[in-house]
């Protein structure tokens, strides 16, 4: 069992092209694994809205527990002023779960085990942070960096650790999921490759490690797609805080 | 989310990050400047003391209640 073997599930190939005038966007099976998954995120949650109504039916019921779901999030992980922006993180947590379920259906792919997917995403929660801040600050929100009731020579000391400490954090954000969908996909992969090569007397074993391994995943794909949420609104709750 | 977990899930990362970063922009600095062991040094402390003001952030719940800014 070579090590090439295992990582293979992981490689990025074009499947196609999309050209836009001079630009030519070569369509990757990430970019298609996480279309795939946001289309069916869309339509689902399209679909489970119908039942929505004062007396929900069956559909309903899952969509107001998903709703209920996130507003908890947000709620206790960020100031009430947060809860404007209720669209988005419901939007952010869907994404993030869709993409990272998607990798679980057979022979599908992990958009999630790929560090560009889960540093967009990043990337796009810093931009609303920046944003946020912009707005509010302009560009004066730098003074955040120097709190105030900080002693004069201590700025040479505060500054940068606060300057670095702003900057890591779309970096953590976008390798813990991708480390996470990354480990779970690489340890699936192990257990199918001894599931192959296991005599027939014992191969019941792997498998049925491999079972209950993707249950585990699929709490996984559940529980990153809950931190990220969480982990974005203390973001948003910090750049709000900010000025006070 | 319990104290206990936020402090499983972040501990490791957020210090490597922090670090790895204060590394960076301290070598990209050395090498502007030609200052070689000092900077990476200086930004290295930086970076390890931003993971653990980060990871500080985080546990100590609500992060930042606007006290500190």
């Amino acid at each position: 069992m070579d090590i090439e073997h295992l990582i293979a599930e992981f490689a990025v190939r074009p499947l196609g092209e999309l050209r836009l005038g001079p630009l030519a966007l070569p369509i990757t099976n990430t970019a298609a694994a996480e279309a795939a998954a946001a289309l069916a995120m869309f339509l689902l949650l399209r679909w489970l809205a119908r039942g929505a109504a004062v007396v929900p039916d069956r559909r309903g019921v899952v969509i107001e527990a998903l709703v209920a779901f996130v507003r908890w999030i947000v709620e206790s992980n960020a100031r009430p002023e947060a809860m404007r922006g209720f669209a988005w993180f419901f939007a952010l947590f869907c994404f993030v779960l869709a993409g990272n379920l998607v990798g679980l259906v057979p022979a599908a792919f992990a958009p999630h085990a790929q560090i560009v997917t889960t540093g967009a995403l990043a990337v796009g929660v810093f931009a609303t942070v920046l944003a946020i801040l912009l707005v509010r600050h302009r560009w004066r929100f730098v003074r955040l960096f120097a709190p105030r009731g900080v002693p004069l020579w201590m700025l040479p000391l505060v500054v940068p650790i606060e300057a670095i400490s702003f900057l890591a954090r779309p970096i953590t954000l976008a390798l813990r999921l991708f480390a996470n969908m990354t480990a779970g996909h690489m340890v699936l992969g192990v257990i199918a490759a001894l599931a192959l090569a296991a005599p027939w007397w014992l191969a019941w074993l792997p498998s049925g490690f491999g079972v209950i391994q993707i249950g585990l995943e699929a709490l996984v794909c559940l529980l990153q797609a809950y931190i990220f949420t969480v982990l974005a609104c203390v973001y948003v709750d910090d750049a709000l805080a900010g000025g006070h | 989310m319990d104290p206990g977990m936020r402090w499983a899930m972040r501990v490791g990362l957020e210090i490597v990050t922090a670090m790895m970063l204060g590394l960076g922009l301290g070598w990209l600095l050395d090498r502007r400047l030609g200052t070689f062991p000092w900077m990476i040094l200086l930004f290295g402390l930086f970076g390890l003391a931003a993971g653990l003001v980060n990871l500080w952030r985080v546990l100590a719940g609500d992060a930042g209640d606007g006290d500190g800014h």
